[in-house]
């Protein structure tokens, strides 16, 4: 069959663009040896990033499954008006520029801001501290987390738990062992988007809690810090980083199709819907 | 209505109340939340919980009564299995079992067979009539099948957009039927305002019939026989009649025929 110009053209677009996104990464694992790579991840600065990191996203994130859940629930079950505009509010910090995100913690938290000066006269300063890394993480990511799991409580068919009330259970135990489990393959998939992106954050992290190595200086903000000084640490992180990435897309493509396979009788809510962000 | 009863819907007025227990009362602000109501909600798609085996299902009412109820609605076998791998007729066993686990003090049943095939539709009434008669507890059926009416109900209620047009036992909904709605949902004939029952119409062939007192008369072209059997549906103009296969046999599309009732066989409807 002839190709027609249409189809070289296409091809032609096609095969720039997945190189010009391809390249990088590649670059990546190329510039530096790659058995070098353990050694330069030993390195005291990027230990001391990896652990910041890791503390300051884990306590974000147990903060946004504890607070995000039950405020994705609400979103998803009740229609009231105002609604819509909830939504949106939780939905900004997906498009606000992460800088902006610093700054505006910063009018929050900072000296002379709205919480700011009430929380100091209690001896509470939480700018340029591990907290401030908490709040900007839990801030940019949080809305990965709320946006799906309220399309995750709302894919589950409205007739169970309904039925389960008329079984005797309380909203207290049909929330726990209806809607929950039901939802739970939607909301794990948000928790990894989530923890995805907290781990990845710079520009709020860098405004509103500085790089402070050791105590706010989490691995992006590592390889900010070592361009200039030790490239190849800087590239060691990038590595890392990519391969948590990797991960990250990789689970939550198997927990969407998780949640394709819990399916009820005839009903046509129960069915998957995409884990997009 | 049946979800109103359940407490998953406030009506705008009225009483909700299960021997003297008020459920629900407008007037005076009464609404018992659905777990605090003792009901068993049967729903048209069963609505059985796909994480949980048929074991969990039913116990989720009520642990106690679970294995009992299983067996003697021949669901013990399949207690492990997913609600997903059962047949209709074996999804709406668990979930009848599974609403009577919690012992209700009434069962309600939302077109309970509505999403069966006809074949299986027709056996699974059989038995639901006999567990509904063992059970002998206050139920609440909705239907849009008058047979379904006629073989599980003590009483039927009629209600048509919205209003109850009659509330009477099957017998008296087929022979005194209150108007044209409730005559049409018995399968009535409603010629001249009188409802007549397709099995009380002749159909005579070749010479209109000779007039006499008390028969009333419709002439009509068949327009289409239908084989159900011992018996036919013969379609005559507007009429529905019911002959034997024999003379059914004997009829043509397109030909000229007459309808044949006694005033007697038949019954005079109110205004509607």
């Amino acid at each position: 069959m002839r190709r027609s110009g249409f189809d070289v053209l296409v091809g032609v677009a096609a095969a720039v663009a997945l190189t010009f996104l391809a390249l990088p990464l590649i670059a990546l694992f190329t510039q530096v040896p790659l058995t070098d790579v353990p050694g330069l991840l030993g390195d005291p600065v990027v230990r001391d990033a990896l652990e910041v990191t890791l503390r300051t996203n884990l306590v974000a994130d147990a903060g946004i499954l504890a607070l995000g859940t039950p405020t994705a629930f609400l979103l998803a079950r009740r229609r009231f008006r105002g609604r819509s505009l909830l939504v949106t509010l939780v939905e900004l910090p997906l498009v606000l520029p992460p800088a902006v995100a610093g700054i505006a913690l910063l009018a929050a938290f900072g000296r002379g801001g709205l919480l700011g000066d009430a929380l100091a006269d209690r001896g509470i300063v939480l700018p340029f501290t591990e907290w401030a890394v908490v709040l900007a993480v839990a801030f940019v990511a949080a809305p990965f987390y709320v946006r799906q799991a309220i399309a995750s409580f709302e894919a589950v068919d409205p007739q169970l738990p309904a039925a389960a009330r008329t079984l005797g259970a309380s909203p207290a135990r049909t929330f726990l062992r209806i809607d929950l489990p039901l939802a739970a393959g939607g909301l794990a998939a948000g928790a990894v988007l989530a923890f995805a992106r907290g781990v990845g954050e710079f520009g709020a992290t860098i405004i509103f809690a500085g790089s402070v190595r050791g105590e706010t200086q989490t691995l992006t903000l590592g390889i900010y810090d070592q361009l200039e000084s030790n490239f190849d640490a800087a590239l060691a992180i990038g590595i890392l980083l990519v391969v948590l990435s990797g991960a990250v897309l990789l689970s939550v493509k198997i927990l969407g199709s998780w949640r394709s396979s819990s399916s009820t009788s005839p009903s046509p809510f129960a069915r998957t819907r995409s884990a997009s962000a | 209505m049946l979800r109103a009863v359940a407490g998953l819907l406030a009506p705008d007025e009225g009483r909700i109340a299960l021997g003297g227990e008020p459920w629900f009362d407008a007037a005076a602000r009464v609404a018992l939340a659905p777990e605090r109501r003792a009901v068993g909600l049967v729903f048209q798609d069963y609505a059985l919980f796909p994480h949980l085996s048929v074991a969990q299902n039913v116990a989720f009412g009520g642990a106690a009564r679970a294995d009992e109820l299983m067996r003697r609605l021949h669901i013990a076998p399949l207690a492990a299995e997913r609600p997903g791998r059962l047949s209709g007729g074996e999804r709406q066993r668990v979930a009848l079992a599974r609403a009577l686990a919690r012992d209700p003090g009434v069962l309600l049943l939302d077109e309970p067979l509505a999403a069966l095939d006809a074949h299986t539709r027709a056996v699974v009434r059989g038995e639901l009539a006999e567990l509904l008669r063992e059970l002998a507890l206050p139920t609440l059926l909705v239907t849009h099948d008058h047979r379904d009416a006629v073989v599980l109900a003590d009483r039927v209620g009629v209600i048509v957009d919205g209003r109850l047009r009659q509330l009477a036992t099957p017998a008296e909904l087929l022979h005194a039927p209150a108007d044209r709605f409730v005559a049409a949902f018995t399968g009535a004939n409603v010629v001249d305002g009188m409802a007549v029952q397709p099995w009380a119409v002749r159909v005579v062939t070749g010479a209109e019939p000779a007039a006499a007192p008390g028969v009333h008369v419709v002439a009509g072209a068949i327009e289409s026989v239908e084989d159900e059997g011992p018996r036919a549906h013969v379609r005559l103009g507007a009429i529905v009649a019911e002959v034997p296969a024999a003379q059914a046999a004997q009829l043509a599309r397109g030909q000229r025929a007459w309808a044949t009732f006694a005033a007697a066989d038949a019954h005079v409807l109110g205004p509607s």
